[in-house]
């Protein structure tokens, strides 16, 4: 093919396509969602940055009144004038108290890209020895309903929003040669359809994704600024989101390939959207549950519970009365709150805190290994839904995939543990229960901060080749049929 | 039965139809003649209430179209130069189907005869119209007019297309229905076939019904010279 | 006249092997939803059923303890699964239906089955619900989109016009026949969901269940009417298949994907939530220092204190004929109660108003309005959720006050005790309660109703050649 026909089919693309109106109010339309789909994810990112800064300055004010405090009792010949549960040189009352250190999930740059699981799972726990989130809720406080409508978010509109676009910019790039009769002046040139055609459909490709990261790029770095553009995760971001538009232009080149009418053409294609984009997941999702059924934390909870009382049924209580009736603990049972009784509850607690964590990770494991096997399965079946397969990797580019979130909340169970190993040992013995001091406060475990947006557990090379070899697949086969169409 | 007075129709500045003054008799076959945008489909158009007269009025049996178009409607039978049919529908069930819109109801064999006049073969009525010739199709437009047992007929461009026999053919049905007191209202290309089937001729040019003759008064050669010096005349004039 | 139009355009629609495929398809879809519904209600329902046993099972029995010890072991409330939620599961598995009642602690919601779910959950859940927000839809928009275009596109749109048949005769036959298709599924639907309905757990109030779903089914039956209305009337105005296709399509994402997310987004804007460190750092300020100047939590104590030992006419503590310790849990309780149900009332408050927002965004989506009728009719919504949820609360504070009076008297409590402290049981509201909850969705589906049938009016003026 020479320079010379590419160059006129450029021009004659150019003007059929800035001539269209629909096409150009649509493009404008799509850039306009993406636009405010990109400062939604950006605002959402700095909203979480804010709030782990506020973090940070509320966990610096909780340590200075704490030492505060204990310096307070200690000048005072450790009498504390208030109430005997707030009183910090007792360990298992900071361990509730002023204790409790935050772990936190800084958010990747890309996040602002894909919003992922990043507002269903928390990305800051303030962990406490027996409970991961000793906040009053779980995670970030959510509307609930928003959250099952589902984010606005760069990736939504990549995803769903643009195959549709490419639909309507490609379904009929050859049928309207045969609807409004330029067919048969084609046929008759000395040019191959099969090649013009696909020169049609390439300079499409080149023009629609030219310009789509000619707007995005400049907007993201002047939100974002210019950092991401270093990164891997950025690259290959830039290379799938590419190869996505691709995927689907050649789809519109293979379907046009059959000859078709135009409305055949965008049925085919809205229906190839509507199957492998929202149809395939949800089916998926019914074999993936049926196979690998995601036990309920319900039943954790009632593991957890019948281990505590089994617990209680012989050790536990002469625990209980050892604590709660020894002379020693109470001058007036349940009157006055004795320093006993606070180093008792400690020691029930960390004793019951013991079982029921055992019983928590023999239900979390299973838990955790079901939804794993169910991931694993996706990644094998990705090639069935390319809507999957880009959330699935543009997830775990930008950080926010469950496997990211989990493994920082695995993080923060050994933390959780970590914590314990500090308190349990400061709280439960009788010769230690109320010398809590400044070094002590000074020596509380922090979280160990670290990234989780590395993405070599993901299947991203993977995926990008064979969708690579997918798309040059069925270009060859589109190619086929229009030679055949051509004689 | 069909009568024309100063029907205009207008689209913007430009005039398709202006102050057209016609009339056919009941049993009468009128051709109208001229190139293409003379106005020919326009004054069918007109006729069949698809467009709303700019003036003028046009009167079907002494009903006016825009007046009481669906009483019109009933009297009249419509063959487009092309005649589309449902193309997943048989030709039978095509006929069942407008047959039935018309408001009459046939038995098959009834459907069947009317078919048969209309010349298609018996073994093409259960096949799919997706399949038929333009012949085939245009003689289920004929057996669709049949069977509504119209008063009045307008055909645009009936036989472009066909093939000599199948022209004949039709012809002859035309005939028959002239002969049976259907008025027939024709717009053609073809002089012959207007010499040989109308018992009048309109020659229409730019929107105007510029001369009427009566086709056995006019011979062939005739019909087109002053057809050829209508059409050659008003263009140098323009 | 109709009939015969009607009769003619099934006929061709059963002759277009696309659209069969088509239909087969959306049967096959159907059949999944509902076994996937079924299959997720039945066993939730018997999880929930069976946990709310288990749960209060192991707090009658957790053995002598310190009474305020085991009332901290406590026991949960789990919000049942809806009956309907076979049909249209709504938002259940993103609020959770586990309260935990224990002192001190106003309870959240937990176990949200979200956030233990693949990224794949995010592409919704497969039920009947499902199924009538988005594949109906898109299954009627692609029987309708050229019910009339392809007349001018076959060319047959004179023929049909220069017959008897008035035009409004040929709109009415072809609705009526898009309708017949879409009403005989609807109907198929209904039998089969009252045939799983029946054989549900919760049979054995089937007159409820068949009251609510019977009015859902009406919903959905004007649902599918407007819809079909619309894509009918679109096909008559564009003339063109393609463009029919594209317009009805389109209006189809921007109902069902766009505009929810796009008012979503809006809504949290103009109402943002607090943050969970926000929330935990405010209540903790007001309970520990007081609200409107009541003073810090130790001066609290301390007049407690006072007035206690006056009520009882004692100087010291030990003197008191009852334990002091429950007196105080029992006193923190309501003042941190209170504290508490602000802070929550805030929140609920906020989110009510983002929640009208996207409400208030239906007007210009009948999808999100059928979906939110659809949540509130199966009681799988968020006014259910909270209802439950504030029930679960006034349990949780009734437990308190029984465990605090035995406490008074006893320091050891055993299973005796633990026997009278009342089970949980949660029944979700009547249907009028959810019909009113539903007014304003309702309205707005009978709203789009009548502009679907003006749109009819004005396009079948258009039936010209």
């Amino acid at each position: 093919m020479k320079l010379a026909i590419v160059r006129v089919i450029w021009n004659l693309e150019l003007k059929i396509l800035s001539r269209n109106k629909v096409l150009v109010a649509l493009f404008a339309i799509m850039l306009m969602m993406l636009l405010s789909a990109l400062w939604i994810g950006n605002s959402m990112y700095r909203k979480q940055e804010q709030t782990i800064g506020k973090i940070q300055v509320h966990e610096a004010e909780m340590l200075d009144s704490l030492k505060t405090r204990i310096r307070r009792i200690e000048a005072n010949h450790m009498v504390h004038p208030g109430f005997i549960w707030d009183d910090p040189t007792f360990a298992y009352n900071t361990a509730r108290n002023e204790g409790p250190k935050f772990a936190v999930k800084q958010p990747f740059v890309l996040q602002a890209l894909n919003v992922g699981q990043s507002d269903i799972q928390p990305f800051y726990y303030k962990v406490y020895i027996n409970k991961k989130q000793y906040l009053t809720y779980e995670g970030e406080i959510d509307n609930s309903l928003l959250q099952f409508i589902g984010n606005f978010d760069f990736a939504f509109v990549v995803i769903y929003l643009f195959p549709l676009l490419i639909i309507v910019f490609t379904y009929n790039v050859l049928s309207s040669e045969k609807e409004q009769g330029t067919w048969v002046l084609l046929k008759t040139s000395n040019q191959s359809i099969a090649r013009l055609i696909q020169l049609r459909v390439g300079i499409r490709y080149v023009l629609f994704t030219g310009l789509f990261w000619f707007l995005v790029i400049p907007i993201m770095v002047t939100l974002l600024g210019s950092s991401f553009l270093s990164t891997s995760n950025w690259w290959w971001t830039f290379a799938l989101v590419s190869l996505y538009f691709g995927f689907w232009f050649v789809l519109s080149f293979l379907v046009n390939s059959f000859s078709m009418s135009s409305t055949v053409n965008a049925m085919v294609l809205i229906f190839i959207w509507l199957f492998t984009g929202i149809l395939i997941p949800n089916l998926l999702q019914i074999g993936l549950n049926q196979a690998y059924p995601i036990p309920s934390r319900i039943s954790q909870t009632n593991e957890e519970r019948k281990a505590v009382n089994k617990y209680f049924e012989k050790d536990g209580q002469l625990l209980t009365k050892e604590v709660f009736s020894s002379p020693r603990t109470l001058i007036r049972q349940a009157s006055i709150v004795t320093p006993g009784m606070v180093y008792g509850y400690g020691v029930i607690v960390y004793k019951s805190q013991e079982i029921k964590d055992a019983a928590a990770e023999v239900a979390e494991r299973k838990l955790y290994g079901q939804i794993e096997k169910q991931q694993a399965a996706i990644q094998a079946l990705q090639l069935l839904s390319p809507a999957l397969m880009m959330q699935e990797e543009l997830s775990a580019l930008s950080g926010t995939h469950w496997f990211q979130f989990n493994a920082f909340s695995r993080d923060v169970d050994q933390f959780r543990k970590r914590t314990q190993q500090f308190y349990y040992p400061k709280m439960a013995y009788e010769s230690t229960y109320r010398t809590f001091s400044v070094k002590d406060a000074e020596t509380i475990p922090t979280f160990t901060p670290r990234s989780y947006h590395a993405y070599s557990w993901s299947t991203v090379p993977q995926a990008f080749l064979s969708y690579l070899a997918l798309i040059v697949l069925l270009g060859w086969i589109g190619h086929r049929k229009l030679l055949n169409a051509q004689r | 039965m069909l009568k024309a007075v100063n029907l205009t129709k207008a689209y913007g500045s430009h005039t398709a139809l202006d102050h057209l003054n016609l009339e056919i008799q009941a049993g009468e076959i009128y051709c109208l003649l001229g190139s293409n945008g003379a106005g020919k489909s326009t004054t069918i158009n007109l006729f069949l209430g698809f467009i709303p007269a700019t003036s003028g009025q046009a009167f079907i049996d002494g009903v006016e179209v825009s007046v009481n178009n669906q009483a019109t409607r009933d009297m009249v039978a419509y063959i487009p130069e092309i005649v589309n049919l449902y193309p997943t529908l048989s030709g039978m069930e095509n006929l069942e189907f407008f047959s039935g819109l018309s408001g009459f109801q046939y038995t098959k064999q009834e459907l069947g005869r009317f078919m048969e006049i209309a010349g298609l073969q018996a073994s093409a009525f259960h096949k799919r119209v997706s399949s038929y010739s333009k012949g085939m199709r245009q003689k289920v437009g004929i057996a669709i007019a049949l069977v509504k047992k119209a008063k009045v007929l307008f055909l645009d461009e009936p036989t472009s297309g066909l093939d000599p026999h199948a022209s004949n053919e039709f012809s002859q049905i035309i005939t028959q229905l002239s002969l049976q007191g259907v008025s027939t209202l024709m717009a053609t290309h073809d002089l012959l076939m207007a010499k040989n089937l109308g018992h009048r001729i309109g020659i229409m040019h730019q929107g105007r019904l510029k001369q009427e003759l009566i086709s056995n008064e006019v011979s062939h050669v005739d019909l087109t010279r002053i057809y050829i010096d209508l059409v050659k005349e008003k263009e140098v004039n323009v | 006249m109709i009939q015969l139009v009607i009769q003619k355009e099934l006929r061709e629609i059963f002759r277009t092997a696309k659209v069969v495929w088509l239909l087969i398809g959306v049967l096959i879809l159907m059949g999944l939803a509902l076994y996937n519904g079924y299959s997720y209600y039945v066993s939730h329902s018997a999880l929930l059923r069976e946990s709310q046993q288990v749960t209060y099972q192991q707090f009658i029995s957790q053995g002598d303890k310190n009474p305020h010890l085991g009332a901290h072991f406590g026991f949960y409330a789990y919000k049942p699964t809806a009956e309907l939620a076979m049909i249209d599961n709504g938002i259940e598995d993103y609020t959770g239906n586990s309260f935990y009642l224990e002192p001190h602690k106003r309870g959240v919601v937990r176990f949200r089955e979200v956030t233990d779910a693949t990224g794949i959950r995010s592409f919704g859940f497969f039920n009947v619900g499902y199924f009538a927000q988005f594949i109906l839809p898109l299954f009627i928009f692609l029987i309708a989109h050229n019910i009339f275009s392809k007349e001018w596109e076959n060319g047959t749109i004179k023929m049909i016009l220069s017959s008897k048949a008035t035009t409004r005769q040929i709109f009415t036959g072809k609705l009526l026949a898009c309708l017949i298709l879409v009403f005989t599924l609807l109907v198929l639907l209904g039998i089969a969901s009252l045939g799983l309905l029946s054989l549900g757990p919760d049979s054995n109030h089937l007159p409820q269940i068949l009251e609510a779903y019977g009015l859902y089914w009406l919903g959905l039956a004007v649902f599918c009417l407007l819809i079909t209305i619309i894509g009918v009337s679109v096909s008559l105005l564009t003339r063109n298949s393609s463009l029919s296709l594209v317009s009805l399509s389109g209006f189809w994402l921007l109902g069902v994907f766009l505009i929810p997310r796009l008012s979503s987004e809006i809504s949290k804007r103009l109402y943002p939530s607090i943050t969970s460190l926000e929330f935990e750092n405010t209540t903790f300020h007001d309970k520990e220092y007081g609200v409107d100047g009541e003073g810090t939590k130790d001066e609290r104590r301390a007049i407690l204190e006072k007035e206690t030992l006056k009520k009882y006419g004692v100087t010291r503590l030990e003197d008191l004929p009852v334990f002091y310790i429950p007196i105080t849990i029992e006193h923190f309780e309501e003042s941190d109660g209170k504290v508490m149900d602000r802070a929550y009332e805030a929140v609920e408050t906020n989110e009510k108003k983002q929640n009208a927002v996207l409400l208030t965004s239906s007007v210009f989506s009948p999808f999100l309005a059928f979906r939110d009728f659809s949540m509130r009719m199966t009681a799988t919504d968020m006014h259910t959720h909270n209802d439950f949820a504030e029930k679960a609360e006034l349990h949780r504070r009734k437990v308190g006050v029984i465990v605090d009076d035995f406490y008074q008297q006893n320091t050891v409590a055993g299973n005796d005790f633990w026997k009278t402290v009342p089970q949980f049981a949660y029944t979700a509201p009547g249907i009028g309660w959810r019909l009113a909850s539903a007014a304003p969705s309702i309205a707005i589906l009978l709203g789009w109703t009548l502009v679907s049938v003006l749109l009819m009016f004005f396009s079948y003026r258009k039936m010209t050649v």
